[in-house]
């Protein structure tokens, strides 16, 4: 599968012509800072990745929209999204599948997990399913929360500190979603964003 | 597997007509002219003799409802005509004690319904309510000398207005939405629940809402007040009678469940494919009190209903299991909606829904935590199932979270009875009919277990009974 960087504006649109992942930056994160993506499937049997990994300190604000939109049958789009938020941080996000009537045997999925590291944080999520198709498999799952503290006594009774502990925590969160970006370099990109 | 064989299977109200759509001439006591202005809203005051604030309370209303657009989200309300609507038609003189009482044809059709045989059965305490008005009421003796309280929500105004004056319009009040207005307008009958501190009413009590005459508003108005420590659970049925034109049934539910209380609300709703189901339900559910709202959307031609729990007291729960099948025409647009407001608030939301014949069925739902609910708690879980490709399903979550401490999951599925499925169970001797029908009612089941027997029965036997009669 190819990979691609994308740095999104208010209104990326992309066609996917042939197997693609796109890993997606943005700009900038300062207060309403706006961004979406519609990826349009029209050529059938291809596939598609969103991955998109983000981390929000204080004032920091991030609206996202993500939308995959399958025209063709036999399409499949995974997205998956993981934002960190750190005290007085800000998240908006909107994840649409959009599956039309021609196209059967589409799968789509959409997995978003907001981590919430610090206080006075917002997050909205929300995933969106639209299917007129009836031979499909389509499904949004989406979480938030804080870190695990039975992880985090593990690993605090393996001598790390909590900070420590904590920081391997939220690697690892990530690096679920790094480690499915097939080229090191864009890799390396999407690594240091949320350093 | 052939595609056209599955279009048919499943078809729940096939017959409706002859089931439920029937209708009696019963002629009405009295019939407000149709359409609706200010005269007519006072006009249902002055019939009702009514105390001065309610016919303020609905003059106010009544405006709102002016003032307030149509929604223009969820499902097609364009061509619903308001001025051909009759908004309050009384059909006898009064709330009778036993069935021999209530006129003939009233009485025939409750029968038919099967209400008089259930309550005998079964149920704690009846209301039955025949388009604007309860027509017949009673509460078994020892639940009476309890302090239980089961009426008729014009009877009890005149009899307990201090709760009313408490309680009334404070948990959905008239400016929530257009149809909270309009309800608070012209609201006529509903039923009106008190349970008294620490009593625990194991039998459902059960209201019973009928339309049956033709372009009718049904606006019925229910007030549930479970005092500290007690339990009760209610179940609402609906059906109309068969017309070609749209009727409008707008209702307003508010429970509150005080401190320690448990509360649960199922509604088995099966409109004819003519009636506008618009209704507003909500609870304010206290410390350690839990809500459950059981929610079963068959029939209308087009619902939209999110029952809420407002989680306003320490460790409150509140849940919402709903059911929802969308058929030819219909678009069964429900969901949910739980509010965290105190800290250590939970709340669960379970939804399935079917869409077949080219059905549409939508999930909307909203999981709101505010500062001040330290630890919250939800879990969503939707799916959907989608029997044909004329059909539609789609699933429009919002999560506004806003304490760090919170713990939210969502999950959603949309798809079609899997082929492997079918192959597996047909490979054990089943055919494909009893293979569909067993994933089916498997689909539906967490919610269906959770049902009063006699529902769940119904339900199960329902899918059971199309499957088989329709392929042959």
């Amino acid at each position: 599968m190819k990979t691609q960087l994308v740095m999104l504006n208010e209104n990326t649109e992309i066609k996917v012509t042939e197997d693609t992942q796109f890993v997606l930056q943005f700009p900038s994160v300062a207060q309403g800072a706006k961004y979406s993506l519609n990826l349009i499937f029209e050529k059938q049997g291809v596939s598609g990745e969103i991955l998109c990994a983000y981390a929000l300190t204080a004032g920091q604000e991030l609206n996202l929209t993500t939308l995959s939109t399958h025209k063709a049958p036999n399409t499949s789009c995974l997205t998956q999204i993981k934002g960190a938020l750190y005290t007085g941080s800000k998240s908006n996000y909107t994840g649409k599948i959009i599956i039309e009537k021609p196209a059967q045997q589409t799968t789509a999925f959409l997995d978003q997990a907001v981590l919430v590291l610090g206080e006075d944080t917002n997050n909205i999520s929300q995933p969106i399913l639209e299917i007129e198709a009836d031979d499909v498999k389509a499904s949004h799952g989406s979480t938030t929360g804080r870190v695990n503290e039975d992880q985090v006594y593990y690993l605090m009774s393996r001598c790390l500190s909590r900070d420590e502990s904590q920081a391997i925590i939220v690697e690892g969160f990530f690096e679920s979603l790094i480690n499915k970006i097939e080229d090191t370099s864009v890799a390396a990109v999407a690594r240091s964003a949320i350093r | 597997m052939p595609r056209k064989k599955m279009k048919q299977k499943i078809d729940i109200n096939s017959n409706y007509a002859s089931k439920y759509g029937f209708n009696v001439t019963s002629t009405p006591v009295f019939k407000a002219q149709k359409g609706l202005t200010e005269e007519i809203v006072r006009q249902i005051s002055q019939m009702k003799n009514e105390p001065k604030w309610m016919l303020d309370f609905r003059l106010r209303a009544y405006k709102i409802f002016r003032e307030k657009p149509t929604p223009t989200w969820g499902g097609d309300l364009s061509k619903i005509d308001y001025d051909d609507i009759y908004y309050y038609l009384k059909p006898s003189n009064q709330e009778e004690k036993t069935w021999a009482d209530v006129p003939d044809k009233i009485k025939e059709t409750f029968d038919r319904l099967g209400i008089p045989q259930a309550e005998k059965e079964y149920l704690a305490g009846v209301k039955a309510q025949f388009d604007s008005e309860v027509i017949y009421g009673n509460l078994r003796e020892e639940l009476q000398e309890q302090g239980v309280i089961f009426l008729g929500t014009d009877d009890a105004l005149k009899k307990f207005p201090h709760f009313f004056e408490e309680y009334f319009g404070k948990v959905i009040p008239p400016n929530d939405n257009k149809f909270a207005a309009l309800n608070s307008a012209v609201w006529s009958g509903g039923s009106f629940v008190y349970i008294p501190k620490g009593v625990h009413v194991t039998r459902p009590l059960q209201a019973y809402f009928r339309i049956n005459a033709q372009n009718m508003g049904q606006f019925e108005r229910t007030l549930i007040i479970a005092d500290e420590g007690s339990y009760a659970s209610y179940i609402e049925g609906c059906t109309a009678s068969t017309y070609s034109t749209n009727s409008l049934h707008s209702a307003v539910v508010e429970v509150i469940v005080k401190p320690g209380a448990r509360f649960r609300y199922t509604t088995i709703q099966n409109w004819y494919t003519n009636v506008y189901n618009l209704v507003t339900k909500r609870a304010k559910v206290e410390k350690d009190a839990n809500m459950e709202w059981l929610d079963c959307n068959l029939g209308s031609l087009l619902t939209m209903k999110f029952p809420s729990c407002y989680l306003v007291g320490e460790n409150a729960h509140g849940e919402v299991l709903s059911i929802a099948y969308a058929s030819k025409g219909q678009h069964q647009d429900a969901g949910a909606k739980m509010v965290h407001i105190a800290p250590n608030t939970t709340s669960t939301i379970i939804s399935k829904s079917i869409s077949a014949h080219g059905g549409r069925t939508s999930y909307r739902g909203l999981v709101a935590v505010t500062p001040s609910a330290k630890n919250a708690k939800s879990r969503v879980e939707c799916d959907a199932l989608i029997l044909d490709h004329d059909s539609r399903s789609d699933t429009y979550p919002t999560m506004k979270i806003n304490e760090p401490s919170a713990n939210i999951e969502h999950e959603a599925t949309v798809s079609k009875i899997g082929e492997e499925k079918l192959f597996y169970l047909m490979s054990r001797g089943l055919t494909e009919t009893e293979a569909m029908s067993l994933i089916v009612s498997g689909f539906i089941e967490p919610i269906v277990k959770e049902l009063p027997l006699e529902y769940a029965l119904e339900l199960n036997r329902l899918i059971e009974l199309e499957m088989e009669g329709s392929v042959g």
